[in-house]
């Protein structure tokens, strides 16, 4: 199989990512023929309610050059494990709107079986390695530190 | 000997600080900066904090240099 030099790639959108981009995204796939299966999951902002208040979004903080190495990591593993012809990682930091996309991971395979599993991989260690801390914002303007499960 | 601490997420909320710089007359490891952390700031013991130095995470104890650059990570909570 040819080997390609990979390097780390920033992580992080300011804000929300936005459908049109997910959309073009897509469609820049279309020339990469030998794909015949993208699992993409995209991470919303859920308007949870906590005694009373009502999640309105969450701001998004991180170490920036330390999330994008965990990350780089992370897709270097998968590419190992799996058999992958490409794959996009997003995350937002800043503040997402409840019913915004913060997060969208978006991975190609020849086959569908490597294309599923790697994204449920390559989301869980995300969430696991990644220094990427949420702060849900309250509509009282109050706040709590969102915890992973 | 001085070093740089930045506070990430909730432990920036806690300490209500997001870096700060420390000088210390001995050499310290990243364990002990931790403990005295823990000590200079009473509120943060009960979150449950990694270390990074020079944005490489900390996996077993060693002495910190001049200069260093620390993190401080509550748990990750991204996606």
């Amino acid at each position: 199989m040819e080997q390609k030099l990979r390097k780390p790639k920033p992580i992080f959108k300011q804000g929300a990512i936005s459908a049109e981009s997910i959309g073009v995204s897509i469609a820049n796939h279309q020339t990469k023929t030998e794909i015949g299966a993208h699992n993409i999951f995209m991470g919303q902002v859920r308007a949870d309610e906590i005694e009373g208040k009502k999640v309105v979004a969450i701001e998004y903080t991180a170490n920036e050059e330390l999330a994008n190495e965990a990350v780089f990591a992370i897709r270097e593993k998968a590419f190992e494990k799996y058999d992958l012809t490409c794959m996009h990682i997003y995350h937002s930091l800043g503040e997402v709107k409840v019913g915004e996309i913060c997060l969208f991971i978006f991975v190609s395979s020849p086959r569908r079986n490597a294309a599923n599993e790697a994204c449920r991989y390559i989301l869980e260690a995300i969430k696991k390695d990644a220094p990427i801390f949420g702060k849900e914002i309250f509509d009282d303007s109050t706040h709590q530190w969102k915890v992973n499960n | 000997m001085k070093v740089k601490i930045t506070f990430y997420g909730q432990a920036a909320d806690v300490v209500k600080s997001n870096s700060i710089e420390w000088d210390f007359d001995d050499s310290i490891s990243a364990f002990g900066l931790k403990k005295s952390i823990q000590v200079k700031y009473p509120q943060i013991s009960s979150i449950e904090l990694k270390l990074a130095v020079n944005n490489k995470m900390v996996v077993k104890d060693f002495d910190l240099n001049d200069c260093d650059e620390i993190s401080v990570l509550p748990p990750f909570s991204g996606g």
